[in-house]
């Protein structure tokens, strides 16, 4: 195909065509794309580095006083 | 002055109808809502109808820059340090890897398809293959945000695509940005021109400064109405300043909304009032970039469906490689990058 540019605004036109186009088409069903997505997603299973989950300080502290009070009796 | 009003009524239309429909087809019919007004934009424009024409859009240009601000301000406002360093770092892996993915291969296509396809040379196609990269990369947030409202869903997919748009759209803006101060032509009454590196740091100076300088006005402010107007107040000022200079608006209202966010104790507030006025911004963004559309070129629908199939291709396989790279993809399914085919005003404003 010859197609030629005579200048870059142009360029910028079809640009700016190019980007209604696209929202024009691909706006509309993100929200069904999404939801197929999400409910046919796996488990999330690989996430190497979450934040553990750590035993309130309280209530740990509480229970190993408790362990300890239990050894001593015995 | 007459089209001007007729303009304001639909504008003032459409405001009525993002409050009332808008809402009522994301939760009943999970429609993201933006496409129609662009449609509208389109048909009043002078490509179609002609009741909008191009000097009524320019005559508006102040208040669009303003939009663009707001924009760009809300994607600052998603970097909060205390938020960041609370979500896995996986997360950030990928979607730094999945954006500079599609930031190069849009980028080196669109050069090399310039190049070959539309007859122009390497240099003359820097700069747009730099912008036609930064449209490419940038994703719409608002599928996501609809389906995990609806669903109530959370778990490692969901916030990967919460997170994956907020990167894409840093990426974006910060590419555009640098490449408008980069590419920037010299003013002729300048006695010694700012050379491209002095207009990238002017960039980047005015969302620091304008940022700095309003954090003093909203620190202990908690009034939602105060601080629209000083939020309003700093993102004229400093996407006004931009545009003034031909720079990019949307990297210094960034950074603006970058440095509140993470300065003032009213972070949350901040963020209300961002949120609240950016879908009646947004859809009148729409509007207007719809009646700007003119294109004299034969040939235009080809290239711009091109587009679009290419940027689908490339978003959802390098989310895949992305997934893949980081051993994610047993988590995310090789598949997750369709939910960031969504394109978003973003782009339809970067390329405005």
């Amino acid at each position: 195909m010859n197609y030629r540019l005579n200048d870059s605004g142009e360029l910028a036109g079809l640009v700016f065509a190019a980007a209604i186009l696209s929202v024009l088409v691909t706006d509309v069903l993100s929200g069904w794309v999404v939801r197929g997505l999400v409910i046919s997603a796996p488990e999330p299973a690989a996430i190497t580095d979450a934040p553990e989950k750590k035993t309130p300080r309280g209530k740990g502290r509480t229970v190993a006083v408790a362990t300890r009070k239990r050894g001593k009796e015995k | 002055m007459t089209t001007g009003l007729l303009l304001l009524g639909i504008v003032a239309g459409a405001y009525l109808a993002a409050r009332s429909a808008s809402e009522w087809l994301a939760t009943r019919f999970l429609i993201v809502s933006g496409a129609e007004y662009l449609l509208l934009g389109v048909l009043l424009g002078p490509e179609v109808s002609g009741v909008i024409q191009a000097s009524t859009v320019d005559g508006f240009a102040p208040f669009l820059t303003l939009a663009f601000g707001w924009v760009g301000a809300l994607v600052g406002a998603q970097f909060h340090f205390r938020d960041l360093v609370r979500i896995p770092g996986e997360h950030f892996r990928i979607a730094w890897t999945e954006s500079a993915l599609v930031f190069g291969i849009a980028t080196g296509l669109t050069s090399a398809l310039g190049v070959w396809w539309l007859g122009v040379t390497w240099q003359e196609m820097a700069v747009p293959a730099v912008a036609v990269g930064a449209i490419t990369v940038s994703s719409a947030p608002t599928g996501i945000a609809v389906v995990s409202r609806q669903l109530s869903a959370r778990g490692f997919l969901v916030r990967q695509l919460q997170i994956t748009p907020a990167v894409d759209a840093l990426v974006a803006i910060v590419a555009f940005g640098l490449v408008l101060a980069l590419a920037h032509e010299a003013p002729d009454m300048a006695h010694r021109p700012p050379t491209p590196t002095e207009w990238a740091v002017i960039t980047l100076a005015i969302g620091l400064v304008s940022g700095v300088l309003f954090h003093l006005f909203v620190v202990g402010e908690r009034k939602i109405d105060r601080l629209f107007i000083a939020l309003s107040g700093a993102l004229i000022l400093s996407s006004g300043a931009a545009a003034f200079l031909r720079l990019s608006p949307l990297l210094p209202a960034l950074l603006v909304g970058f440095v509140l966010v993470n300065t003032s104790p009213a972070r949350d507030e901040l963020r209300e009032v961002l949120t609240r006025v950016e879908r009646p911004l947004y859809f009148v963004l729409l509007i207007f970039a719809g009646a700007a559309l003119q294109v004299e070129e034969s040939g235009w629908l080809l290239v711009a469906s091109a587009f679009v199939l290419i940027r689908i291709v490339v978003k959802v396989g390098s989310a895949a490689a992305a997934g893949r790279a980081h051993h994610a993809l047993p988590s995310l399914g090789v598949r997750w990058g369709w939910g960031l085919v969504g394109h978003g005003g973003l782009a339809v404003g970067r390329s405005l």
